[in-house]
């Protein structure tokens, strides 16, 4: 009766020949590309790879062997016994070897050896396609990272370049308002000029307190007062100015009441174009934080400062809701990519403001709230909007995954994925729980003394 | 309506209140009837409320119709027109003869006018006829400038003054913008256009409303048919407009060396279209050939109101557009002269004054000298509205006028007066158009507008000589 | 009574003051309203519709708190007292999406893009203050100084 061919058996009477055995340290070559091999080599221990090398010298892996895998098979069992690739060893490793050429084989030997060899075979084959595309599906998700990276690293220069040149411009303007204010001061240097200067202050400090809501209630107060044109009454009011005064004014002499109001309106102007400078350089500091310092390390950063240099940012988008801010006053620094954080928030926040906005949610509210244990900082992103449909929740961080069309809009957000990159690039961890009220996302970001 | 206005009302409204008030006999005028009272009441209501405006002059038009009727009408309220001493109340107008006056055959001829207009602007014969017409007068300045100067007169002969000025500045606007800043030539051409209207509504009797207000004084002997008007008023407008030409010329002279007017659009053709133009050129025919066919101008008014009416061309939509408040105007004006003749006001304030004292010619003189003065402050109609019916009364009382045209001459002469209005932006409405182009101040219109208004009274004065002396009076 | 409005909305009181600056020539013959909320500017519109003056214009920016521009206008056109009101979307950042919106369905008369210039702005009210008046058949007269001519002029050759 034959005996059952096995890998047992194959091991056990081809490749226990002690002499035939080979040890190799780390690092060691089995056998290069293009040598002549005629054995068939089993590995015992250890581990190797294969290297193919192709004409332009690139070099790439063609396939990893570990214990009990076979290696020489191509070359043992073709014609010229040349082998297709390197084969290195990537640990200390041995190997014995079956050397025995194919042409010595009798016909009986060969009947015996012959399901072994296509089992043989065919699981070779199996295992270097799968290995193929693992390293192709790998490769295709370092060039899509790759890609992604590169958009940034554009937005970032193009960022870096428009801060610089709007911070410029928005220098340009802010000194021109200091300069005109001292130019208004000085022009009410007279004695006479001193309450048109002081309204003129107000004017400049404070802008118009008023809401426009108050200064049509306050408007009953001057209609009473004879001799004010329906102009000077609107005017007047808004500027919250003690009505008997007004009076007072008036019958002192009656252009004093335009020139309150013009004194008050320009300081107002400047107020204003201040006020519009800082929140530009604002914008800037924060778009330029998003693209340029992405990449470097920070030992000393405030989680809290980034979430409202990301809310900054986002303005347009959270006056549509209500925002609820939460952040933790004593909020220890940590070390991390503060440009990166900044680009978490944004996603974060940005999804859930839009499932608000684009479900049409009434009263959407939104909180973010932050706080601290002994190791972690903790950031709560909290949206009352419809919540994410169990279906899709286990693919929400995956990189293509997008429930909007369009995907990149002004390279604020790269979706989920990246947060989730970016959350483990730190350490962190991210979770989301999702009920059809509302939507947490939470970030736990290690707490790292500097 | 706001504060200032109501007080405006009120103070408005003290004077003829007062009047109304006093006794009769207060008033100092021998054998005054009560009735008469009232109208003198009602008068200075409308001259009043027509001088200051505090409510629209089409709505004090409706007004004086609407006292007239309740405090001097037979059908008034009962305790104001029934007293125990007949003759010093005197003789009821008759309520019939007041609500006739909303169609009366004026109002039908303006009616008549307005249809033409209406018809003419809805199938653009009037812009194609701009087009064509400004063709000859190629591409020089001054002659185009004659060319709209000619146009606009001519169309505002048929056309409102108010929609013919509309039509020539929008004509003119994309042109006005290719003037060098510094070419005051820009003013020449917008005031050209409100002047050539002022004057050219006098060209006939349906060209502006004081004409049809004359109308209606000018009955019985002096009776005016179109024809006749045109052939009195032509040659004045003619020479008027010359001068007015020449003058815009030398005070704003046009330094562009070049203006085209390139103005787009073809003569629609289809049915409806060859029923405007040919309904157009009857009703025109119809007017100049009274004499031949023996409907008057009335009667002829009636063609394109029925024709346009039954061909649906002029559709109920387009009624809404008619300007009531004009002819409502000129019905309260009728009615007011009504009013005074009527109730023997007229006569017996001809009567009470001792015209026949003064010089004829210093009558004439004085009341057209301050019909002109009133057309350039208010409504040129209402002007007429108030001066008229006095000059027809005054006319036909003072004998001493018979030697230089009697009652027609002077109605004729206080008419073409009352059309000089036009040295400020509120004199017309064409003024206030070309002002509110923004192009021009109130100093450069006042300037020619007030030579205009000199020379064309004198000119006035030597027409009615010349028609006296070919004996067109008689 | 008779009195026309020009009512603004935009939740930024700078934004607003730069705004009603920019309207100050029409302040003579026009009553300008500031509003900083789409509520508020309802407050204002019916009291306005209250003492029977007219809404002429309103001028919304887009993005705000509460109720967004478009749908302040959208509600606006739903009410019948405001039928000729003309609507002028003042807004810097709006979606392709909201501009559809907007002029499919609240009939926007304007779509004026922040930062606006004051010339275009006038030219704008100008225009719209002229049809406003035309349309609801107001007397135009006491308002020549602030109208577009050219529309008027082709109004006023229609009539007799």
């Amino acid at each position: 009766m034959k005996e059952k061919v096995s890998f047992d058996w194959i091991k056990k009477n081809l490749f226990s020949d002690e002499k035939k055995v080979r040890q190799l340290k780390k690092g060691d070559m089995l056998f290069d590309q293009d040598q002549k091999n005629d054995r068939l080599y089993l590995v015992n221990d250890g581990k190797f790879n294969g290297y193919f090398t192709d004409q332009t010298l690139i070099t790439y892996p063609i396939f990893e062997a570990a214990k009990n895998k076979f290696i020489g098979v191509y070359s043992y069992f073709s014609e010229d016994n040349k082998s297709y690739c390197r084969v290195v060893a990537t640990e200390d490793a041995s190997v014995s070897y079956y050397d025995k050429p194919l042409k010595d084989h009798s016909d009986e030997e060969w009947i015996r050896l012959a399901p072994f060899i296509i089992s043989l075979v065919v699981n070779e084959l199996y295992s270097r396609q799968h290995f193929a595309r693992m390293m192709a599906t790998e490769k295709y998700q370092d060039v899509q990272k790759l890609l992604k990276a590169e958009k940034m690293a554009t937005l970032g220069q193009m960022a870096a370049g428009l801060a610089h040149e709007l911070n410029n411009s928005i220098g340009v303007l802010d000194k021109g308002t200091d300069h005109l204010r001292e130019f208004f001061i000085h022009q009410f240097q007279k004695k006479e000029d001193d309450e048109f200067r002081d309204f003129f202050m107000t004017g400049c400090e404070e802008g118009q307190k008023i809401s426009s809501e108050d200064a049509r209630k306050r408007r009953a107060a001057f209609e009473k007062i004879k001799g004010l044109s329906k102009q000077q009454i609107k005017r007047m009011s808004r500027i919250g100015i003690d009505p008997n005064l007004v009076q007072k004014y008036l019958r002192r002499d009656p252009d004093t009441i335009d020139r309150i109001y013009e004194s008050w309106e320009s300081g107002c102007n400047l107020h204003d174009m201040r006020i519009a400078a800082r929140h530009a350089t604002q914008v800037v500091r924060s778009v330029k934080q998003l693209g340029v310092s992405e990449h470097s390390w920070s030992d000393h950063i405030s989680v809290n400062d980034s979430i409202e240099e990301a809310l900054v940012i986002l303005k347009n988008l959270t006056k549509k809701v209500k925002l609820r801010l939460e952040l933790d006053d004593n909020q220890p620094p940590t070390s991390g990519y503060y440009g990166q954080l900044i680009q978490v928030w944004i996603n974060i926040i940005k999804n859930g403001l839009e499932s608000m906005l684009s479900s049409k949610t009434s009263s959407p509210l939104l909180v973010v709230r932050s706080s601290h244990n002994k190791d972690h900082i903790v950031v709560e992103v909290t949206d009352h909007g419809p919540g994410i449909p169990k279906k899709i929740m286990e693919r929400i961080f995956e990189p293509s995954f997008t429930t909007k069309i369009g995907g990149l809009s002004f390279g604020l957000g790269l979706g989920l994925s990246i947060v989730q990159r970016i959350i483990t690039e730190h350490d962190g961890l991210i979770e989301v729980s999702s009920s059809s009220e509302k939507t947490t996302f939470l970030v736990k970001i290690p707490l790292i003394k500097p | 309506m706001n504060r200032s206005q109501s007080v405006k009302v009120i103070i408005a409204s003290i004077v003829p209140i007062i009047l109304l008030i006093l006794p009769t006999t207060t008033l100092g005028i021998e054998g005054l009837t009560i009735i008469e009272h009232r109208v003198i009441a009602i008068f200075f209501f409308a001259a009043i409320f027509w001088i200051l405006e505090p409510i629209p002059i089409y709505a004090t038009s409706l007004l004086i119709i609407f006292f007239e009727l309740i405090m001097v009408s037979n059908q008034g309220l009962k305790m104001l027109i029934s007293s125990p001493d007949p003759t010093s109340l005197g003789t009821p107008l008759n309520y019939k003869d007041i609500l006739f006056t909303f169609a009366s055959p004026i109002i039908i001829l303006f009616l008549g006018g307005f249809f033409l207009a209406m018809a003419a602007t809805k199938y653009r014969l009037d812009q194609n006829l701009a087009r064509v017409l400004l063709k000859p007068f190629g591409q020089q300045p001054k002659w185009v400038l004659l060319g709209i100067m000619i146009i606009t007169a001519v169309f505002s002969m048929f056309m409102s003054n108010t929609a013919t000025t509309a039509m020539m500045l929008s004509i003119l606007a994309p042109v006005l913008s290719l003037f060098l800043p510094e070419d005051r030539g820009r003013m020449a051409f917008v005031l050209a256009i409100p002047f050539a209207a002022n004057i050219g509504g006098i060209g006939t009797p349906i060209g502006t409303p004081p004409n049809a207000v004359a109308l209606k004084y000018l009955t019985g002997e002096s009776a005016i048919s179109f024809g006749e008007w045109m052939l009195m008023a032509l040659p004045f407008v003619l020479v008027l407009m010359a001068f007015c030409w020449i003058l815009l010329l030398t005070i704003y002279p046009i330094k562009t060396p070049q203006i085209s007017l390139d103005m787009k659009g073809t003569w629609i053709r289809n049915p409806k279209a060859y029923v405007v133009y040919g309904t157009f050129a009857l009703t025109i025919l119809l007017w100049l050939t009274d004499f031949v066919h023996g409907m008057n101008a009335y009667v002829v008014a009636m063609f394109p109101v029925a024709i346009f009416s039954a061909f649906n061309i002029i559709n109920k939509n387009d009624l809404k557009n008619i300007s009531w408040d004009v002819l409502w105007l000129v019905s309260g004006g009728i009615a007011l002269g009504l009013a005074l003749e009527s109730s023997g006001l007229a006569q017996r304030m001809v009567d009470v004054i001792p015209f026949e004292a003064l010089h004829p010619l210093i009558i004439i003189m004085v009341i057209t000298v301050v019909a002109m003065l009133m057309a350039n402050f208010m409504s040129n109609t209402a002007t007429a509205n108030l001066i008229l019916p006095l000059v027809a009364a005054l006319g036909v009382a003072l004998s001493s006028l018979d030697t230089f045209g009697g009652s027609k001459m002077i109605i004729l002469a206080v008419t073409i007066s009352c059309s000089m209005g036009m040295a400020l932006p509120i004199s017309t409405p064409p003024n206030a158009l070309a002002f509110a182009t923004g192009s021009i101040e109130t100093k450069h219109m006042a300037k020619p507008g007030v030579m205009i208004a000199l020379v064309g009274m004198l000119l006035n004065y030597t027409l009615m000589y010349l028609l006296n002396l070919v004996g067109f009076f008689e | 009574m008779d009195n026309l409005y020009i009512v603004c909305v935009d939740d930024q009181r700078d934004v607003l003051s730069s705004l009603s600056g920019d309207l100050s020539p029409f302040e003579d013959l026009l009553m300008i309203e500031e509003c900083e909320s789409a509520r508020e500017a309802w407050d204002v519109i019916e009291s306005i519709d209250q003492s029977g003056d007219h809404l002429a214009i309103i001028i919304t920016d887009q993005v705000m708190p509460e109720q967004s521009g478009v749908e302040l206008l959208k509600q606006l056109i739903e009410d019948g007292r405001f039928l000729f009101t003309k609507k002028i979307l003042l807004t810097g950042l709006a979606t392709h999406q909201d501009t559809i919106e907007a002029i499919n369905k609240t009939s926007l008369d304007r779509y004026i893009e922040k930062p606006w210039s004051s010339e275009e702005l006038h030219t704008a009210i100008k225009s719209l203050l002229t049809g406003y008046l035309l349309d609801k058949g107001l007397d135009y007269e006491p308002y020549t100084k602030i109208l577009d001519q050219q529309l008027l002029l082709n109004y006023l050759r229609k009539t007799t």
